[in-house]
């Protein structure tokens, strides 16, 4: 063998040129598969993907119909729409990612199939996906609410919304993938997921503030990080929003942990998620 | 360069009755820019280092180092949805490949003879057309390595010929790597070759030696010089297919 054909081997490249190109081509994988999934989300119709975006929304309309019926009023601000909107996305962002991570492996059908395309992926797009819509749906829904005349929902303090949301996305993230490997081996998981994350619901503070329950409840519910993560976003929208219990390090703490324990998970059961 | 190498693989199946062992400590070596045809009787897990080396399974221990992109295997459908069309199909291939999915579309739609039916969904494809899709498909794309497991090219009349002339083509630009259990085969499209037998490969510079080597190892081989055998392998391959036909 010659010089020359050493130095283009391209296994003998520096480690960060591989590991630049290792990133490029998973970023390559990740974006394709979205615009798959988008695309077979759309097979049935072109509505059909506009639909899952609003989804959420008619969710969050049917709640309001409920509240405004029972004749409640908002337990803080002025409006009942902002303050369950403000609960309700963040609410979102963690269920959709979270649970629908947990089938992504096997709907994908594509276990395998392109050398590239790896378990991980696959769940990530989706994840990341999930997250897309989210943002889209977020925005929308807040410029809809301000077009109502609720001056608040532009945000005091944007960017405690964007950091709450950021950390909302990382603990989903971190438990979808947890949910993706079970997901892979026990396929009854996305129903008990699906149906114990509803709990979550009443625990996160989507319809109260969690400051203004009794301490019987409070010593309980402040283990959720999902409600630690209702509180900071709605800190982004209202200026003087009872934050006695929000604890930001455990809520980035419980995100990492769960997204290290997930990354660990598909590592140790890779030859097996099929 | 070695464009495939295998380092002390080992692979096992576990069914509900019984544990089958495939390799236990299989080396391999398949060099950058040659054909490798890989001959072997049924059972010898033709198909399990096929899929090893092209990363749908993985070793229980041991390593696959591969340089350069592969491809999937040739004519596999795994990764095409049905109810996309053929042309967001070749897109998503190429885009997770990195190469052009335009390109890939427009050689498939001439060289199969597809133009009409490319921006359809591929549940619409008629057998014949599908089969076309596949293999044009598969060879659509400027991998570095190409990998097949028995079904080379196929297809129909005169698309048959162009194909088996395209796998030539594609030869003399890349690695290609196939098995196959008949020597007529070996003959037209390996330059090394190699027996896998008892777990292990051997592996000989020189095709008739390997041919020779497979012979007195399997006797229930097709003669070598026997018709078109490539029809049987194609059956063969339909019921060795382990995600079934495309739906």
């Amino acid at each position: 063998m010659s010089f020359s054909s050493f130095f283009t081997e391209p296994g003998s490249t520096s480690r960060s040129g591989r590991f630049g190109e290792g990133l490029r081509t998973q970023g390559r994988v990740i974006i394709a598969l979205m615009l798959r999934e988008m695309r077979l989300r759309s097979v049935q119709s072109r509505m059909s993907y506009l639909l899952a975006l609003f989804e959420p929304i008619l969710h969050l309309a049917v709640m309001i119909a409920i509240f405004t019926f029972l004749g409640r009023r908002p337990d803080f601000g002025t409006s009942m729409l902002l303050f369950l909107a403000t609960g309700i996305v963040p609410f979102f962002l963690f269920t959709h990612v979270s649970g629908r991570t947990t089938g992504a492996i096997r709907s994908s059908g594509l276990v395998r199939a392109l050398a590239p395309v790896q378990p991980l992926d696959i769940i990530l797009a989706r994840a990341l996906l999930e997250t897309a819509t989210l943002v889209i749906i977020g925005t929308l829904l807040f410029c809809f609410i301000y077009s109502t005349g609720v001056k608040e929902a532009a945000p005091v303090r944007p960017m405690n919304a964007v950091q709450a949301f950021a950390a909302t996305g990382v603990l989903a993230i971190g438990v979808g993938l947890i949910n993706g490997v079970i997901g892979a081996f026990f396929h009854l998981w996305a129903v008990i997921y699906g149906v114990s994350s509803r709990v979550l619901l009443f625990t996160s503070g989507v319809f109260y503030v969690p400051d203004f329950m009794p301490p019987q409840v409070r010593q309980y519910i402040v283990w959720n990080p999902l409600m630690h993560a209702l509180e900071w976003f709605r800190t982004g929208f209202y200026l003087t929003y009872p934050t006695s219990l929000l604890d930001k390090p455990y809520l980035l703490g419980f995100g990492l942990a769960t997204v290290l324990i997930g990354l660990a998970l598909e590592r140790v059961f890779r030859p097996r998620l099929v | 360069m070695i464009a495939v190498r295998l380092i002390d693989v080992a692979k096992m199946y576990r069914t509900a009755r019984r544990q089958a062992r495939v390799f236990e400590h299989l080396d391999a070596a398949f060099p950058g820019g040659a054909s490798v045809g890989i001959l072997g009787a049924r059972g010898s897990g033709k198909s399990t280092l096929i899929r090893l080396i092209g990363g749908s399974t993985l070793p229980d221990r041991g390593k696959v180092r591969r340089v350069g992109s592969i491809s999937p295997p040739i004519a596999s459908g795994q990764a095409y949805h049905a109810a996309l069309t053929g042309r967001e199909n070749l897109h998503f291939v190429a885009r997770v490949n990195g190469f052009d999915g335009e390109a890939a579309t427009h050689f498939v739609a001439r060289f199969a003879d597809l133009e009409q039916v490319i921006d359809q969904p591929m549940s619409t494809y008629t057998r014949e057309r599908r089969a076309r899709f596949m293999f044009a498909a598969s060879y659509a794309m400027p991998f570095d390595i190409f990998i097949a497991d028995e079904a080379l090219f196929g297809g129909e009349g005169a698309f048959r010929e162009r194909c088996s002339e395209l796998v030539q083509a594609r030869r003399a630009q890349s690695t290609l790597i196939f098995t196959t259990r008949s020597p007529q085969m070996m003959r037209r499209f390996a330059d090394i070759g190699a027996v896998l037998h008892g777990g292990r490969l051997y592996t000989f510079p020189n095709v008739g030696d390997a041919i020779r080597a497979y012979l007195s190892i399997d006797r229930n081989a097709p003669p070598d010089a026997g018709g078109m055998p490539d029809d049987e392998e194609h059956e063969e391959r339909s019921i060795e297919e382990p995600f079934g036909p495309l739906v």
